[in-house]
């Protein structure tokens, strides 16, 4: 009799330890693929998650690997799943498909190039975009050479009331956005490009490919012209430009790890976020030859100096 | 021609032995610091450390968690932290040991350029901000991270002599005060808390981040970071050689372009 009490008793045990781990709410991060900045947001995460602050609740990541099937997979899994209560996307690939399979529990975006291309405008997604808001960037460039007063940028047809809202806001720290059209042909983008150095003091270089092309041309003309140039990514400035200024993704898993609480304790103010933290690099050599000498603390506070 | 071999091969073991036990490792986190240029800070202190021939290992963290966890993997022999972590982390072990690889009869601290051991938070929004005094805040606020412990650094180090409504307030935590500045002058917060060092080096270069801000609150003094011995099976003399090195930084050139660019004048010796 004792030993049926006994094992009733471990049988009541082993059911309520299973009532427990079944009952934990869940959280997910699921990554597009093996990407190393997927790790540092995922890092980010997992250090600010406080204990105290969300309890009963566990982070299980999932990395599609690029393959849609167990991608499919996955996601069949989440629908039938009713412990998750929210769920993290990195890249494009596994952040479109989920915010198009799940609509009823908040999708949380990161590490999108330009997410404005996807269909990630839902109720229930959010997100952190991945870049750096333009105004931070044009701002190191007053950081190293306070002198600068205009700041040339190139602009395409849907980009220019989104460089008109950045000239606004960047007169309030001194600066001047001249923003100057692509020119029609490519051709001719050579002679626009030596237009804008003649009349600028500084060139904010973007993503567009007909720059891209161009970098060489640009590059020399600069120095030439001893024109700084901010771009958009470190590899370019250990290839010659001046600076840049890009994302630092660790902070991002923090910023993500805030909108986690935001939505659980339903204080959500807005659901797309810009990154917070950033990553500097500058190139000594271009720095030298432009005979630029910015203050002590501005060369403290670069992460990344190519000498 | 044979032992030849055997006697070269035993004298590179000696000396390969002989520069493991001699190497030693420091690792390093300070988010109120004015330096986020690692490489440069790494170099400095490397060309610091040639002038005693001697190879440290300094590793740098950008954040507590990381180090810590780090710290449990491959055992430091020290730890320059903040002191808040130095002093949580020590009651941490003690109350799960009752015993503490953080020793407190060898912790060193620096004197600042100002002339004190400590610095303060300030908390600073627009000039244009409805916001006059730290109690109208609201919102979301940026501060570096300390760790998951954060919310108390900064409850009893920075608000503990006001009785701020927490829950009327969001924690937006960067790792860096530039990243602080470019959130509040860029309006992605109501308010950022950062450190006195870094306000008070951009403002006397009247820079464009401290222009149209104010000051609507200082905290009390914050003891700086402290270098604390995590080893205790260190050898005596690496222990003294630390010792040495750091409470004589600012005797020599080398030394004083590494305190310079810490933002200190010299090292203590203390007791916590």
């Amino acid at each position: 009799m004792v030993k049926y009490k006994f094992i009733g008793l471990i049988l009541l045990i082993i059911f309520i330890g299973i009532s427990t781990i079944s009952a934990n709410k869940e959280i997910l991060i699921i990554k597009s693929n093996d990407n190393i900045y997927f790790d540092r947001m995922t890092d980010g995460i997992n250090n600010s998650f406080d204990k105290s602050g969300i309890s009963n609740t566990i982070i299980k990541e999932y990395n599609l690997l690029g393959d849609i099937k167990y991608a499919m997979d996955v996601l069949n899994d989440i629908q039938a799943n009713t412990n998750v209560i929210l769920i993290v996307t990195f890249g494009a690939r596994a952040s479109e498909l989920v915010a198009n399979r799940i609509l009823n529990i908040p999708v949380i975006f990161a590490g999108v190039l330009n997410y404005q291309r996807y269909d990630l405008n839902k109720d229930n997604i959010y997100g952190v975009s991945n870049e750096i808001d333009m105004k931070i960037n044009v701002s190191l460039l007053k950081m190293l050479n306070a002198e600068i007063s205009k700041v040339g940028v190139f602009s395409r047809d849907f980009e220019k009331k989104y460089y008109e809202e950045k000239k606004a806001e960047l007169k309030n720290i001194g600066l001047d956005l001249i923003i100057y059209d692509f020119p029609d042909r490519t051709s001719r983008l050579r002679k626009s490009i030596r237009d804008l150095f003649n009349s600028c003091d500084a060139f904010y270089f973007t993503s567009d490919i007909s720059l891209l092309n161009e970098f060489e041309y640009i590059y020399r003309q600069a120095d030439k012209s001893k024109i700084p140039v901010l771009a958009f990514s470190s590899e370019l400035v250990k290839a010659g430009f001046l600076a840049s200024v890009s994302v630092d993704y660790y902070t991002i898993g923090v910023q993500i790890y805030n909108i986690i609480n935001q939505i659980l304790n339903n204080r959500v103010e807005k659901n797309i976020h810009t990154p917070l933290g950033t990553f500097s690099s500058l190139n000594m050599q271009t720095l030298n030859n432009l005979e630029l000498t910015p203050p002590d603390y501005a060369l403290r506070m670069i992460e990344e100096i190519f000498e | 021609m044979k032992s030849k071999i055997i006697i070269i091969t035993l004298i590179i073991l000696i000396l390969l032995v002989n520069s493991v036990l001699f190497t030693w490792s420091i690792y390093y986190y300070n988010p109120d610091s004015n330096i986020t240029n690692y490489n440069l800070l790494t170099r400095i202190f490397n060309d610091y450390c040639r002038l005693y021939e001697e190879d440290i290992n300094l590793q740098t963290f950008i954040n507590i968690d990381t180090l810590f966890n780090q710290a449990g993997i491959e055992q430091p022999d020290f730890m320059l932290i903040p002191y808040f972590n130095y002093v949580l982390k020590k009651n941490e072990l003690l109350a799960a040991t009752g015993n503490s690889t953080l020793k407190s009869s060898n912790v060193l601290t620096p004197i600042l350029k100002s002339g004190k051991q400590t610095y303060k938070k300030i908390v600073l929004v627009l000039n244009t901000s409805s916001y006059n005094v730290i109690l109208d805040v609201a919102g979301n606020i940026g501060s570096v991270s300390y760790g998951i412990e954060s919310q108390n650094f900064i409850k009893e180090y920075i608000f503990s002599e006001v009785d701020i409504n927490f829950d009327n307030i969001n924690f937006v935590w960067v790792r860096k005060d530039i990243d602080n500045l470019y959130a509040l002058m860029f309006n992605q917060v109501n308010a950022i808390i950062v450190s006195d060092k870094v306000y008070n080096e951009l403002k006397d270069d009247n820079n464009f981040l401290v222009q149209n801000v104010k000051v609507i609150y200082e905290s009390a003094d914050i003891p700086e970071v402290v270098v604390t011995l995590t080893n205790d099976e260190i050898d005596s003399k690496i222990l003294a050689k630390t010792k040495e090195m750091f409470l004589n930084m600012h005797l020599t050139k080398e030394g004083q372009e590494l305190l310079n660019l810490l933002g200190y004048k010299k090292w203590l010796s203390i007791s916590l």
